[in-house]
This record gives C-alpha cells, sequence and structure tokens, in this order.
C-alpha cells in the first residue's frame, strides 16, 4: 500500500477547516442579514405609524375645531389621546437619539393627556377650559408645522427609500454634536410653536407638581442637620445642597457597610428623606411590634394626628404609609412612609415627599351627602364593609373629599371613592395580594 | 495547533451558552428550594410527610392538591406560577412583578458596585422618566428606548439582577428619590456625550452624577 504523505494529509486537514470556516462565514453573514432586515422592517413600520399618526392627529383636530356636538366632541378626543398615545411608543421605538425626538414625544404626550381631560369634562357636563378654542387652534397650528416638516421625509418613507438601520449608523459616525442631522426631517425644528396646556392632569405645563402647597422659611443647614440628627439618633456630617426639584440640604454618617443618607428641605427644614443601608437577614418582630415603632417615629415628626394607612413588606422591612387627619378626615395627598427593619425594630428609612409638596391647611367643606346617601352610589354588585369614612381621595393632581367604602365583589376586594359633594364616583381602587403585601391599584 | 483548536472549541462552546433558565422544581429535584416547598406546604396542610428536601410522589401529590385547590395547572411542578402562589421567593426567576423585576435588571446593569443610594437613584431616574412628558410613560418603554441606557444596548440587561439590585428598585417605587427628580445621570470619567456634560449636576453619588 502506497504511504500517504504527510504534506498531503496537512492540506487535506486545512482544505476542509477553510472550508467548514467558510461556510460558517457565510452562514452566519446570512443569518446576520436577515436579523438585520426584520429590525429595519420593525423600524420602517414604527416609523411609517409615527407619519400616519401624526397626519391623522392634524386632521382630527381640525375636525374637533369644527364639530357642533357633544357625543361628536368626545368621541373624536377619545380618538385622538389612542392616536398620541399610539405616535409616542413608535417614536420612542426608534432608533434616534433623544434630543432629536423628546419635543415630538412631549407633544405627543401632552396631546393624550390634555384631550383624555377634555373628553371627561365634556362627558361629566363640566364645563371645557376657557382657552379650549384657542388651545385646539393652537395644538391644530403645530400639528400641521410638525406634518410640512415631516413631508419630505415622508416622502422618502412611504416609498420605501429610507433605510433607518443605516441612516442612524450614519449618524452615529458623526461626532457628539447636538446638532443632528434628523430622520424626522424638520419635525423636530427650533421654530416650532408648541403651545402650553395647563389643565389638571398628567404632562401639564401648570405648576411643576413640585412646589409646595404651603411656604415655608428658609433654614440653615446646621438646623436641618439638627432636625435629621434628633429624629434619628444618629451623627451626620453635611454634604452640601441638592438642588433638584426641591433643594435640599444632603448629609450622611454611619459606616461604609453600613452608611446613612438623609435629606432635608432647605424650605421649612422638613426631613424629605433618609435611608440606612443595611441587610436585614431575620424577622423578630411582629407587624403590630414594627407599627408601634413606626408610629413612635411618626408621633416625633410632629406632623399631628397621623395614621397608617397601608404596608409594604420585603426583605425583612415593613414600609408603613402614613396618612395625616384632619377632622377626622384621612389625607391621602399628605402621605408619608416609615420603614421598620424586623430583626431590632430600627427605622431604617423615612420618605416624605408627598408630604412636603402637598400639606397645606385645607378649608374642608362639610360633606353634601351623608355616608348612607353616598353608599347608594356604589355598585349594586359590591358588598360593602359596615363603616366608610371621610377622606381626600388619593387621586393624582386633584383633591376631592370623598366617601372611602371598602368592599367585596367576587373575591375582589375593592376600595372606593364618592365624591361627598355630589356623589360622581371619583376612583375605584383594587387591593391585590402580591409577595410584598397587598397593594392598592 | 492543538492549543488553538481547543480554543476556538471552548469559545464555541461559551457563544452557544444561553441564559440560566429559571428553577423549576419536579420529581427527582433536591436541596434547599425543594425544602422550603415541603414546608410551606405543610404549613397550608397539603402535606404531611417529612420535610427532607427530597422531591419525591408524596411531595408531588401534594404540589398537585395545592394547585387544584388554587385552581393552577395540575402537572406536580412547582414552576413560577405555583411558587408565587406558594408565596415563596423563587431563587433566579420572575416572582417579581414584572416591573419591578425589569428595574431591577437595569439597575443590577447600570450600577451594581454602586453604593446602595447609588442603586436606588438609577431606579428612580427611570420612574422619574416615566412620568415627564418628554419620555415614554411605562417602565419598559423608557428602559428599551434605543440608545437610553448603555446595558440595554450591550445585552447587560438580560442578566439577572441580585437581591440588592432589587430591593433598590422597590425602594424607588415605594418612593425613594435620592436624586429629586432628576432625569440623567453619567459617569463623568467616560462619559463623552457634549450635551449631557453641559447640564447643571444636582447631586454625585457614588460614580455618578446626576441631572434634571
Amino acid at each position: 500500500m502506497k504511504k500517504i504523505h504527510r504534506t498531503t494529509v496537512i492540506l487535506i486537514v486545512a482544505a476542509i477547516l477553510l472550508v467548514s470556516v467558510c461556510s460558517y462565514g457565510v452562514y452566519a453573514d446570512a443569518s446576520r442579514k436577515k436579523l438585520s432586515l426584520q429590525l429595519e422592517n420593525m423600524y420602517q413600520r414604527s416609523l411609517l405609524e409615527v407619519t400616519s399618526g401624526l397626519e391623522n392627529i392634524e386632521l382630527d383636530i381640525s375636525r374637533l375645531m369644527a364639530t357642533n356636538d357633544d357625543l361628536s366632541a368626545v368621541q373624536l378626543l377619545s380618538r385622538l389621546a389612542v392616536r398620541a398615545n399610539g405616535t409616542q411608543i413608535n417614536l420612542s421605538q426608534l432608533p434616534l437619539k433623544h434630543i432629536a425626538i423628546d419635543n415630538t414625544i412631549k407633544f405627543s404626550n401632552q396631546l393624550m393627556s390634555y384631550s383624555l381631560f377634555c373628553a371627561e369634562k365634556i362627558s361629566g357636563g363640566e364645563d371645557l377650559p376657557e382657552d379650549y378654542n384657542e388651545k385646539l387652534q393652537e395644538l391644530h397650528q403645530t400639528a400641521v408645522t410638525i406634518n410640512q416638516g415631516l413631508a419630505e421625509v415622508s416622502d422618502l418613507i412611504a416609498t420605501g427609500r429610507i433605510n433607518v438601520t443605516q441612516l442612524n449608523t450614519d449618524v452615529d459616525k458623526e461626532a457628539e454634536n447636538e446638532e443632528l442631522p434628523n430622520i424626522l426631517g424638520d419635525a423636530e425644528n427650533d421654530s416650532i410653536k408648541y403651545p402650553t396646556l395647563i389643565f389638571d392632569g398628567p404632562f401639564s405645563d401648570g405648576q411643576e407638581d413640585t412646589t409646595p402647597k404651603t411656604e415655608r422659611e428658609k433654614v440653615a443647614p446646621s438646623q436641618a442637620q439638627k432636625t435629621l440628627e434628633e429624629l434619628t439618633g444618629r451623627s451626620f456630617d453635611y454634604q452640601g445642597e441638592v438642588n433638584g426639584e426641591i433643594p435640599t440640604y444632603a448629609f450622611s454618617g454611619g459606616s461604609e457597610e453600613t452608611p446613612w443618607q438623609g435629606q432635608v428641605t432647605v424650605e421649612g427644614g422638613l426631613l424629605y428623606w433618609f435611608t440606612r443601608t443595611r441587610e436585614v437577614t431575620e424577622a423578630i418582630l411582629t407587624a403590630e411590634e414594627a407599627q408601634k415603632k413606626a408610629e413612635a417615629f411618626a408621633k416625633n415628626l410632629e406632623y399631628g394626628d397621623v395614621t397608617v394607612v397601608w404596608q409594604e413588606q420585603y426583605d425583612n422591612m415593613i414600609i408603613f404609609n402614613f396618612a395625616p387627619q384632619q377632622d377626622d378626615i384621612l389625607l391621602y395627598p399628605d402621605l408619608f412612609k416609615v420603614k421598620v427593619a424586623l430583626d431590632n425594630g430600627e427605622i431604617v428609612g423615612f420618605e416624605g415627599r408627598s408630604y412636603i409638596v402637598n400639606h397645606h391647611e385645607r378649608t374642608l367643606t362639610q360633606p353634601a351627602l351623608s355616608e348612607e346617601q353616598a353608599k347608594e352610589k356604589v355598585h349594586k354588585s359590591i358588598q360593602l364593609e359596615e363603616k366608610g369614612r371621610l377622606a381626600i381621595a388619593p387621586l393624582e393632581n386633584k383633591e376631592i373629599l370623598c366617601w372611602e367604602f371598602y368592599g367585596k365583589l367576587d373575591q375582589m376586594q375593592y376600595v372606593i371613592y364618592i365624591s361627598a359633594a355630589d356623589g360622581r364616583e371619583e376612583a375605584i381602587l383594587r387591593i391585590i395580594s402580591t409577595e410584598t403585601g397587598k397593594m392598592i391599584m | 495547533m492543538k492549543k488553538v483548536m481547543t480554543c476556538l472549541l471552548l469559545l464555541c462552546l461559551l457563544l452557544y451558552m444561553g441564559s440560566a433558565q429559571a428553577a423549576v422544581l419536579r420529581r427527582g429535584s433536591n436541596g434547599a428550594e425543594v425544602k422550603k416547598v415541603q414546608q410551606k406546604l405543610k404549613e397550608l396542610g397539603y402535606y404531611n410527610a417529612a420535610v427532607d428536601g427530597i422531591f419525591g410522589p408524596q411531595t408531588e401529590a401534594a404540589v398537585r392538591s395545592f394547585q387544584k385547590a388554587k385552581g393552577l395547572t395540575v402537572d406536580g411542578i412547582v414552576g413560577p406560577q405555583t411558587m408565587k402562589a406558594l408565596g415563596l421567593q423563587s431563587s433566579g426567576s420572575s416572582n417579581t412583578s414584572n416591573e419591578v423585576y425589569l428595574l431591577a435588571r437595569a439597575v443590577y446593569g447600570e450600577s451594581r458596585g454602586e453604593p446602595y443610594t447609588g442603586m436606588v437613584a438609577v431606579a428612580a431616574v427611570i420612574l422619574n422618566r416615566v412620568d415627564d412628558a418628554n419620555f415614554p410613560n411605562t417602565i419598559s418603554g423608557v428602559i428599551y428606548q434605543p440608545g437610553a441606557f448603555d446595558v440595554v444596548s450591550d445585552g447587560q440587561i438580560n442578566l439577572s439582577p441580585d437581591e440588592t439590585a432589587v430591593r433598590a428598585a422597590r425602594d424607588a417605587m415605594a418612593g425613594w428619590d435620592p436624586t429629586n427628580g432628576c432625569l440623567y445621570y453619567y459617569n463623568p470619567k467616560t462619559a463623552t456625550n457634549k450635551w449631557i456634560r453641559s447640564k447643571p449636576v444636582v447631586v454625585t453619588i457614588g460614580s455618578h452624577v446626576f441631572c434634571l
């Protein structure tokens, strides 16, 4: 038998390796192209949803300007809200630099929120804001301008002559430049005027919900430090001012393994937030015992009559939610939270932003409805608990005095708020059990 | 030559390793997790045998009775749903609400190794963006906005968060905000974006600087 030459063997092995590597390369490249195409298809879809969404938004606003019928208006406003939300969602799925699309996202969000707000007003038989017609015109003008800016690009998109992935890669290759060539064309041009929308709803341009409703005197850092140290029984070092939405003084203390951090407001020297970082490895205290600790701490805050309304438990700690009371009426907007460690009852956390922003002396009108009358307004299939109570309902951006009722329907637990002024159902919340306790949503 | 080949092979193996599966317990499983399940079933009255950490026929029967009573799929297997119904933490699974878990993943990817307050701060920034008109309105919308977070772009978002990250996410969802409302943060040692660096700094926590 002829002996096979060594070189031949090596050559054959090399050839096989080469072929396998090449085939793998071809396969990998084909895979990549397929994925790349799928991704680009998704981007194309989002882009088309955005451009057609904005076109339809302009049309719907123009219809709103022309309608003379309440039902029509509500339908149009509802549809407008849906379109605006869809536009925002699709816009934020595109691989565009945030500053290139943030104005358009804001426009979509505000439009959605404002439309829902107006639809609610009309359905509830209430008056629309005085400047409603004026705002509609401004919104329409903005939509028209945005669409004009998109016009050039829209065409290219519709005929499939834009490659989003390619465009984005090109953009990335440019230096970090604030002046970005933009897929949206001139839609984010600085010259576009956006109306200022002020209303009771999310994303309103109105007074930021961070200006406290009670005016308070500024305090010096030393005063703030004293407050923090007295409340926590620990010593802290001053770290400086934090000029966020609510100006505060920041402090830290403790050791590196178990540090303390806290902030106290500049105005009023109120405890804003503190946290003690440590692992709590076991739960020795019961919830009742922990609550007593929390209540003792809350008493020292001198926020008046306060009571625990909800609680959450995780990692061997319980967060107690407290609401102050005025004349026996629960003030949910003024919520603050105290966190208790279940191994030794130490207060390891506090959070008081809502209290700081919302608490103020309220003139609470006498309820026009009695508890019995309010109960009548609840859906008949709900089995209500015996007693209800008065509370400023936990609603965003509005304060409404309500009768609060706990009830059950089909194994589900509810908390229902009936306005004490006119019997309107202001909120329906559900109590759901999660691994951290009961949550109200 | 041989060394090169083995290295290549190892590399291929590594490339094909998928992410870890959620822990699922079934007949034949054993360990501390099984013990927890048995203990819980015992407390609830479904299991009367020894709490020995061995998932045998009696444990399976108990699981089935429990599943039947709770209206779950009766298959004798303790997966995420059954774990949740039992009220047990399943290590590494999404037993926590999806949103909290996603937030925890982002926090873990972006700020593990940072002081605890820094982790809460990152979670708070994400939640602040949800509330802000200029950003998407959901936690997943904010996190997955293309280009917004490095951990999403490089896949670190898919790592399993540790308990600290989950706790930080929960604290932020409960309202703790060490940043006082900030919407942006960056690491001054590594960030090159001129636009973000021009923003006034509100607070510095660990290696991150936070801006409104």
